[in-house]
């Protein structure tokens, strides 16, 4: 059999599948864990969207948030601490026509993948970017991450955090990105419509979702976030009026505002660079003829 | 017959590059066979950069360790090269621009003329044209027929236009004709092409680019370093024509991380770097081996550590590549020698990277990559491509990492029907799951670990160059090979002008792969020596302590080190030879 055997690629709309056909390996997170939601939210998107695991490839990082990459069942590629989206690239540049989902924690987005996540948003690769945000590094055991508010007391802030938070909505907006969506892990159904929106979206699609670490983060819990959010009519979702996106986005933490705040087009990287057609190519054995490349350097 | 040096140097920005280009191609085109070293700063415009051709007869592999004829475009060319032309070897300066200053002994032991070189170029139009002069004058000299210098004219100016063409081609004359009138024929300087004789000018960079296209490479990520730089400029501008994708992003950890998404998802892909790229690039090493996807990383070295000398020529990234990384990393390291041996190295990378499904290096150095050397041709039928083991379907239970024999389990392709599954840098068992248990770790360890045992079988095998019973034997690798083949025509009396004692047998051992290191073979083909001299480009002499972890009789062994920047003359290593004679 050849790779061309392999699913074609999906094309929307889809008949739904069963959510629980993505269903993974029994997760390690603590009881309560915000990330429990986000992981239910993403199963039934892509489920509601009509893929199933073979389709989709995930590309998860380091961190409690990570872990997505075993529990929801698809390719997943569970990589290095904060190099999420250079693998995701590659995965798109090398075929265009597959979904793909990436997810992380805050640390992986903001602090030691920052540089990668501002050219991820500067390329608008064509990916849906769960940042599961806590404000903590949860799996070594409650320290500081750039999203801290000030004065977050943490086993390495244990008079609070001093630095200036990260703000990654105005980040991701100013940088250029084309789909800028705030989410809350407590509210399930609409994060889910928020990631339907975020896979059918062309272009780089960032979802900062607030998922509260119950073990290491007392002060920003779900009582802290639930006066807080504000949910946005899903009829405002398709805005492209930036002002009013970075109002919104500015407003954190007083008010929470959830759903899609910007949304606009922009051509996509694989468009503009990629191959003509997908470079994934396990059946290719015949070697390429470089006599023309030859020929130039006579 | 033919060998003869020539060399011209300036200030970068004086088109010193395209001059030895010119005029390199051109003796190309006479079928001459050529080695040629670019001498550059990391810097854009000023500063001293040369560019030397070494013309001959048969294929050459070294630059030769005096210079027969050189154009010293300033002073500053003159302070560095002069006590490397030869005795009665020819000296050209600009006499529009200044007079040489130096020892009065160099003006008695060389043939000096000064031409107005600026003058003429800016009688035909421009001082731009100053480089065809010298070229003209270049021709006569040697010899060089002016169709050849004219279809290289054509194709570097005919986008010009033909004002362009005909001025370069007045420019051309009329160096021609000032040398043959003030200077006359030199019959040392004289070459005997081959016309009909086609050769292809071509750098180790250029090889190894054109490997991985001939190989099915069609994923390239990069980020620009000195001297690597160029596997990507080659590649974003053939990839297209291929249906291959090369991209410039933001570091080298993403360019390694890219490589690996790639390798991923089944495309042949390759990142490439030198000294401080290769150091992040550490990072995703273990990566690539602990979730089994493979990659190829091209290191073409440079003077380390740090910034070191980024235009200059080391072979210290050795023990990094060989022993980088964090955690046991099953990899193998080639390290070609000739640009013949990198456009098959390339080839050969990919078919062990898919193999085994791990990181695989190929070392090379700036003095291989960097300069253009002349092949009649390119082996291109020799490296079938070998995509390894690949499922094309799997069933309920199928799991990524069985355990095998040779610690390789079949993959799927990310789209495979009933193939999903997780792939971590986390320990996991056979099909995937996280885990922490003992046995399961030493399992899984030992299976990973074991694909070293067996890609010895895949790797290119040591080459003894001269007597297999030579009492001496020279060990090294990479671009050192040239010089320590030179050497060894030396020993063997073959050249007149040289310094080696006659009647020694002195042979050559060229490792062309480093890891795993293939140390009953090695140690079968250095058994008789006597003395053993391993030649590397480091001050630590990383290549002999991996020797002598796989040997005994230690105090048979010695270093000839060279590390300030230039690679190995072949005069340097008879030399560095005959002391342990």
């Amino acid at each position: 059999m050849s790779a061309e055997a392999r699913t074609p690629a999906p094309e929307a709309p889809r008949a739904p599948t069963d959510k629980k056909l993505f269903t993974g390996y029994k997760s390690t997170w603590c009881p309560g864990c915000g990330d429990f939601g986000v992981l239910e939210a993403a199963k039934r998107a892509y489920a509601e969207l009509g893929y199933g695991p073979d389709d989709v490839v995930m590309v998860a990082g380091i961190g409690c948030s990570g872990r997505i990459g075993a529990y929801f069942k698809c390719y997943a590629l569970h990589v290095t601490h904060g190099r999420t989206l250079p693998v995701a690239t590659a995965v798109r540049m090398a075929d265009p026509e597959r979904p793909v989902l990436v997810a992380g924690g805050d640390g992986d987005a903001y602090a030691i993948g920052l540089g990668h996540f501002l050219h991820a948003v500067r390329r608008n690769i064509d990916v849906t970017y769960m940042v599961m945000d806590n404000e903590v590094y949860g799996l070594t055991l409650g320290q500081k991450s750039p999203t801290a508010q000030l004065g977050l007391v943490t086993k390495t802030s244990p008079e609070g955090v001093v630095e200036h938070p990260v703000r990654p909505l105005p980040l991701a907006l100013i940088t250029g990105a084309t789909f800028v969506a705030q989410a809350f892990s407590g509210e399930v159904k609409q994060l889910a419509e928020i990631l339907k929106a975020a896979a059918r979206h062309k272009g780089f699609a960032l979802v900062n979702i607030l998922s509260p670490c119950v073990t290491y983060n007392k002060v920003h819990s779900y009582d802290w976030a639930r006066p807080r959010v504000r949910p946005i009519p899903e009829g405002e979702w398709e805005s492209a009026d930036f002002d009013r996106a970075m109002k919104l986005a500015m407003e954190f933490p007083e008010t929470i505002h959830t759903g899609v705040l910007y949304q606009t087009r922009r051509p996509i990287f694989e468009e503009l660079k990629g191959p003509r057609k997908p470079v994934t190519t396990p059946d290719v054995f015949r070697p390429a003829d470089i006599t023309p490349l030859l020929e130039e350097l006579y | 017959m033919a060998n003869v040096t020539w060399k011209i140097g300036g200030q970068a920005g004086d088109g010193i590059e395209s001059t030895g280009e010119m005029f390199a191609y051109a003796a190309s085109r006479y079928g001459l066979h050529l080695f040629t070293h670019r001498n550059f700063s990391s810097r854009i415009r000023g500063g001293y950069t040369s560019y030397e051709a070494r013309l001959h007869h048969g294929r050459v592999l070294a630059r030769y360790d005096t210079f027969d004829l050189l154009i010293a475009l300033d002073q500053e060319t003159i302070d560095r090269d002069i006590d490397d032309v030869r005795d009665k070897g020819v000296l050209i300066y600009d006499s529009t621009t200044y007079k040489p200053q130096m020892d009065e002994k160099h003006w008695k032991r060389l043939r000096t003329y000064g031409i107005p070189i600026t003058d003429m170029a800016i009688s035909i139009g421009s001082e731009l044209y100053r480089n065809t002069v010298a070229v003209g004058v270049s021709c006569f000299l040697l010899g060089l027929p002016v169709e050849n210098v004219m279809e290289i004219i054509e194709r570097m100016f005919g986008r010009k236009g033909s004002g362009v063409v005909e001025s370069n081609r007045k420019a051309l004359e009329a160096g021609r004709a000032w040398a043959a009138q003030n200077i006359g024929a030199q019959k040392d300087l004289a070459v005997e092409g081959v016309p009909g004789r086609r050769m292809y000018l071509i750098t180790g960079n250029e090889a190894i680019a054109m490997g991985a296209i001939r190989a099915g490479c069609r994923f390239f990520a990069g980020y620009p370093i000195t001297p690597a730089t160029s596997i990507m400029e080659y590649l974003i501008r053939h990839f297209p024509e291929y249906g291959g994708v090369a991209i410039q992003v933001e570091d080298e950890i993403a360019a390694i991380h890219a490589a690996i998404g790639a390798g991923y998802m089944g495309a042949r892909a390759m990142t490439s770097s030198s000294g401080p790229g290769i150091s992040l690039m550490t990072e995703a090493l273990g990566l690539a081996s602990m979730t089994e996807i493979p990659v190829v990383v091209v290191d073409v070295q440079r003077a380390g550590p740090s910034t070191g000398m980024p235009t200059k020529h080391e072979q210290a990234d050795l023990n990094h590549v060989v022993f980088g990384g964090t955690g046991d990393i099953p990899r193998a390291v080639l390290a070609p020698g000739t640009v013949e041996e990198c456009f098959e190295e390339a080839q050969r990378a990919f078919n062990i990277a898919d193999r085994f499904q791990c990181p695989v290096f190929l070392l090379a150095d700036e003095e291989l990559c960097m300069n253009k050397q002349s092949v009649e041709k390119l082996n291109v039928d020799g490296i079938p491509i070998d995509r390894g083991e690949i499922a094309y379907s799997a069933g309920a239970g199928y799991k990524r990492y069985l355990q095998t024999p040779t610690g390789v389990s079949p993959r799927v392709v990310p789209g495979t029907p009933g193939g999903a599954h997780v792939e971590s840098g986390v320990e996991h068992a056979e099909e995937g799951r996280i885990i922490e248990n003992p046995h399961l770790r030493r399992a899984m360890m030992e299976k990973r670990m074991r694909k070293l045992k067996h890609i010895s079988d895949y790797l290119p095998a040591p080459v003894l160059h001269g007597d297999p019973k030579a009492e001496a034997v020279l060990v090294g690798f990479g671009s050192t090979t040239g010089p320590a083949l030179e050497a060894l025509g030396r020993f063997r009396g073959g050249n007149g002008r040289s310094r080696a004692p006659k009647g020694k047998k002195v042979a050559y051992l060229q490792l062309r792969a480093l890891w795993p290191f293939q140390g009953e073979q090695v140690r079968k083909l250095l058994a008789p020596a006597r003395r053993i001299v391993v030649a590397e480009s480091n001050a630590g002499g990383q290549l002999a302590r991996l020797v002598r972890s796989e040997m005994d009789g230690h105090d048979r062994i010695h270093s000839l080190l060279k590390y300030d920047g230039r690679p190995f003359r072949p005069s340097e290593i008879v030399e560095g030879v005959r002391t342990h004679l």
